[in-house]
């Protein structure tokens, strides 16, 4: 047990030890806040209310300054993540085709609002976001990295089920850290949705069409 | 004061070394025997094109002439919507819908057999591609995005050589300003005058800013161009700085387009190396060092003045224009700000002249307009049209018509702060003036065809709960009115509305963008005055019948759970943020 | 430096200094234009909308305290349509906080409460957001019922640009923007506040007040504002 505890808290200042070179390469840098918020969340995954204290005080900033700042843009994260993400996207395509209908199975399945659903809970963070970028095949959600083509309100309860297991699995398999993603075969092959590696696909804007 | 500070060639390149350059880059690729150009940018990438690289790679391994083919990733080819899509040179051809599975029998069919591969052919007059002009896409996936060679070999860094070389900063910005090119943020505002304007700012230091902070949904031009042709939107800026007398350029960009940035990044640096940008350009007295800022993620932050409080490290809220940014900017400093689109299109100008762009397009607006083409149609994906295509036209002959053949109900043009247009108006214009004719506008040239399963309420609500969620919350008409409108438009989705509450959602609407203070708030009611406008009747049917005539929305009685629950307690600030309705 | 503009407010010719805006020309003149996120010795932001004046040529409307008069400027400071939209920005406000005069500490001193009864404002068409922030007493002497808070922002700009503490920041954005003080903290917690009571004396609603007051202290508060008012060394404070 103090072995985990003297690792932690090597890296802890490991992490303190990345932000100071960030706040050092930026120094002299005329509106470096936000550069500096971007560099923290990637290092701390989130932003800390004591690192906000820290980044104020290194930039000589007014602490509420930097709190309205990390605040106005939704990037940055002031909470921590809860370990998997399902995002679904909201533009203007996917809309028209139902992604509402998916955003409200998926939040219903992960933030159930009766008592006794809460056993149920999955793990999840979910976010709607603007455009994924798959407009031709809509409506269209990620599961931490993975993306799924055509959801549909109907199909999302199953695929969330399928997933909170072998995220499940993952995790108690890699010893509770929650580096996992799913690894089965969420949709049947039969279905017209295809599942695809979206690791590098955060960045896709255009459309995918399968007709 | 310089920001940055680089490694740099001591001396500057000359514009003979430029061409140099070039040629050595031709000659290199002419020595091949074969290209293919796999397209890398959104759609075809999200369609799987990276395991298509490895692919053709391993194919031409296989047949033994790998280090005869030039296997390159490009930008965007246009037609996203079958991709992933692949060019092959030499008998150029395109390629649909490919498949790493297809790629060995594309290789050994086309390249060794000379034979085009039938199954997967893109008709070389597809009507998708026959009646586009490309100008600002004419080099995307034809060139590698990484290469700054490739990009001098198709003639990159001429115009800025020329330019910084003969041409005097207020002959540049006549050339723009005769060229009549107007911005493409959605504004419409000339180029040329926002140029002289700037350049009349008796300040020394200056700037000048690449706005590719593009946030409206399904809109994806920008960042084409950042990941096809970065080089074109750094020359452009380059030019722009010679012109206003600027040293120091931003570009800012979304946080959501990792790609583009890391392409954008490394433009910078290959164009510092050479040096194309930096002290001294083309041994002139002119010098020009290029930043790159990231957005996190707010809509507003598009907006002009906010952009520059973003750059300048604060919350992005809009100021009260006057003072306009070409007065007083960038921390109090005359700064140009310009789309990336508009920058894009100063290479071309600079090298062809006035006369050429202004022959193309219609009496006021001229030249031509990217458009992204989305929604329900049989082909969509980035196109170019000249001004003045009527929206038949890009709907209808480039676009293919409407999918399953079903029957066509409106065009949104402009995003969020456009409107939707009608069938009675698809021979209008695609230029700044007919669209806000029609109750729209051009915005960024984001165009979503919907087909007759959309309800046009529900659409209503959707774009105000995005402007909800997007306002900066400064001032109050957009702060709060998008609040209610939006709740009004959701009473009548939900069959609980009267028709006093039409009236009151029409005045409000009016309300918020006569006082609004910025251009989101301005423009957040223009989706619900169109459609209220033209589709009326299926907001009385909502009030009245309490139907929904598309079947989409879901009346009160009906509907078992609550539609507008907000989210539950505890979800992280992002999900606040974001659009979910 | 001192050109002179000459130009019309309400049919009224007006001769102006180039520098000050059009509701500085107007005061000057006896000429009324409702204000709230204003306030005279601090820098202005343009967000309330109250002073939107019409100016003839120009299709927008502008806001009069940060547009700067100019020669030959034809402004409107009252018509039908600008009595409706003002009217219509309070009902926002109204049904965007728990503004219940009866029970707050301002009543009969306050600015949101004034503005209304101008504006004949009886009742508001748009639901009630009933928002959902806390109250904050955690400070020894001072609370604020974020409730009653409409986002001016004055108090954000005293303490930044007078006190020099900038304790105040708003953040969150769009509906979900609110007042924070250092971190987010509890106002009892944040160290950079030097519980000196400005962002009191300028609050135009009973958000930020004393403990101890049922009432609000008028006469203190008309003290301080005409005292940041007339202390036109503006230029010496921070301007932001």
């Amino acid at each position: 047990m103090a072995q985990i505890e003297k690792n932690q808290a090597i890296e802890a200042e490991n992490k303190h030890k990345q932000l100071d070179r960030a706040l050092m390469r930026q120094q002299g840098r005329r509106g470096a806040l936000i550069e500096v918020l971007h560099e923290a969340q990637h290092i701390f995954g989130y932003l800390p209310r004591d690192i906000l204290g820290y980044i104020a005080a290194s930039l000589q900033l007014p602490p509420s300054h930097v709190f309205g700042v990390a605040s106005f843009y939704p990037s940055f994260r002031l909470h921590p993540p809860a370990g998997h993400t399902i995002t679904v996207c909201m533009g203007t395509a996917c809309y028209v085709n139902g992604a509402s209908r998916v955003l409200r199975a998926a939040e219903e399945r992960c933030h159930p609002r009766a008592e006794s659903e809460q056993h149920d809970r999955i793990p999840f963070d979910v976010h709607a976001v603007h455009c994924l970028g798959s407009c031709g095949s809509g409506p269209v959600m990620q599961v931490d990295d993975d993306l799924y083509l055509h959801t549909a309100a109907e199909t999302v309860e199953s695929a969330l089920d399928q997933c909170v297991e072998t995220v499940r699995a993952a995790d108690h398999a890699s010893d509770g850290t929650t580096e996992a993603s799913p690894s089965g075969e969420i949709f049947p092959e039969s279905d017209t949705s295809g599942r695809q590696d979206a690791r590098n696909n955060d960045s896709a804007a255009g459309e995918t069409d399968d007709t | 004061m310089r920001e940055i500070t680089i490694q740099q060639r001591a001396r500057p390149m000359t514009l003979e070394e430029l061409y140099q350059i070039g040629r050595a880059h031709r000659e290199r690729v002419a020595t091949f025997r074969a290209e293919i150009h796999v397209c890398g940018s959104g759609g075809c990438r999200s369609a799987g094109s990276e395991k298509l690289l490895d692919a053709f790679r391993a194919a031409c391994e296989k047949k033994k002439i790998a280090s005869d083919v030039r296997i390159i990733t490009t930008g965007c080819m246009g037609l996203c919507g079958q991709g992933p899509l692949v060019r092959i040179l030499p008998r150029e051809t395109l390629y649909a819908g490919v498949t790493p599975e297809k790629a060995e029998r594309i290789v050994s069919s086309h390249i060794i057999r000379e034979k085009p591969f039938r199954s997967l052919l893109l008709d070389a007059d597809h009507p998708f591609y026959a009646s586009q002009t490309p100008i600002v896409l004419r080099h995307m996936g034809r060139l590698d995005p990484e290469s700054i060679e490739d990009y001098i070999a198709h003639g990159g860094y001429e115009a800025l050589a020329k330019a910084v070389t003969y041409s005097a900063p207020e002959h540049v910005i006549l050339e723009i300003r005769n060229s009549g090119l107007r911005g493409r943020g959605g504004g419409g505002y000339p180029t040329g005058l926002k140029w002289d304007i700037v350049r009349r700012g008796t300040s020394k230091s200056k700037y000048v800013v690449c706005n590719a902070d593009e946030g409206d949904p399904g809109a994806f031009m920008d960042r084409a161009l950042l990941e096809g042709n970065p080089h074109a939107i750094l020359e452009g800026m380059a030019i722009a700085g010679y012109a206003v007398g600027a040293q120091q350029g931003y570009i800012y960009t979304r946080g959501e387009y990792p790609l583009a940035v890391e392409r954008m990044r490394h433009a910078i640096r290959e164009a510092e190396r050479l040096p194309v940008i930096g002290n001294r350009i083309f041994e002139s007295g002119f010098s020009f060092q290029v930043d790159l800022r990231i957005g996190a993620g707010a809509f507003v932050s598009g907006e002009e003045t906010a952009l520059l409080r973003s750059i300048e490290g604060k919350r992005g809220q809009p100021q009260p224009r006057p003072p306009y940014p070409s007065a007083s900017g960038l921390w109090g400093e005359p700064t140009l700000v310009n789309n990336t689109e508009t920058l894009a299109n100063v290479p071309p100008i600079v090298l062809n002249g006035a006369r050429w762009f202004s022959g193309m397009g219609t009496e006021r607006s001229r030249g031509t307009k990217v458009i992204s083409l989305a929604g329900n149609l049989r082909n969509t994906g980035l196109i170019e049209v000249p001004m003045g295509t009527s929206l038949r036209s890009i709907i209808f002959d480039i676009g293919g018509g409407v999918r399953e053949n079903r029957a066509f109900k409106a065009v949104q043009t402009g995003g969020p702060s456009g409107g939707c247009i009608p069938s009675q108006h698809l021979d209008a214009a695609v230029d700044f003036e007919s669209l806000a004719q029609v109750g729209s506008m051009m915005g960024s040239g984001g165009m979503i065809v919907m087909d007759d399963t959309a309800c046009m309420v529900d659409v209503a609500a959707y774009f105000m709960a995005f402007c909800r969620d997007e306002s900066c919350g400064k001032c109050i008409p957009c702060r709060v009115g998008t609040v209610q409108l939006y709740r009004i438009l959701d009473r009548i989705r939900r069959g609980g509305a009267t028709l006093q509450d039409l009236d009151i959602l029409e005045e409000l609407a009016v309300m918020v963008k006569d006082t609004s203070l910025c251009g989101l708030g301005r423009s957040a009611p223009n989706p619900v005055i169109s459609i209220l406008h033209y589709f009326r009747r299926e907001f009385e049917d909502h009030i009245t019948g309490r139907r929904c005539p598309a079947g989409v929305c879901l009346m009160d009685n009906e509907s078992e759970t609550a539609a507008t629950a907000p989210l539950p307690a505890g979800t992280s600030p992002q999900t606040e943020g974001s659009v979910h309705e | 430096m001192n050109e002179i503009r000459t130009l019309t407010i309400d049919g009224q010719l007006i001769s102006a200094d180039a520098s000050v805006t059009i509701l500085e020309a107007a005061k000057e003149h006896n000429i009324h234009i409702p204000t709230l996120c204003h306030l005279e010795g601090l820098s202005d932001v343009g967000a309330c909308r109250l002073c939107l004046v019409e100016i003839e040529g120009h299709n927008r409307l502008q806001p009069a305290c940060v547009t700067r008069v100019e020669e030959g400027m034809v402004v409107r400071t009252t018509s039908s349509r600008l009595q409706k939209y003002r009217r219509m920005v309070l009902e926002l406000l109204f049904s965007e906080g728990d503004h219940i005069c009866s029970v707050c500490v301002a009543n009969n001193a306050c600015e949101l409460q004034d503005l209304a009864y101008a504006a004949g404002m009886d009742h508001v068409r748009f639901d009630y957001l009933h928002s959902t922030h806390a109250l904050d007493a955690s400070h020894d002497r001072f609370v604020v019922d974020h409730h009653r808070c409409i986002l001016c922002a004055r108090c954000v700009r005293v303490c930044a640009d007078v006190e020099g503490a900038h304790t105040w920041d708003i953040a969150g954005r769009g509906h979900t923007a609110h007042l924070v003080s250092d971190l987010a903290q509890d106002w009892g917690e944040a160290r950079s506040c030097t519980s000196c009571g400005k962002c009191l004396l300028v609050c135009p609603t009973g958000a930020l007040f004393a403990k101890g007051f049922v009432v609000s202290d008028p006469q203190n508060k008309q003290d301080f504002l005409r005292y940041i008012a007339n202390t036109k060394s503006r230029k010496a404070w921070k301007d932001e």
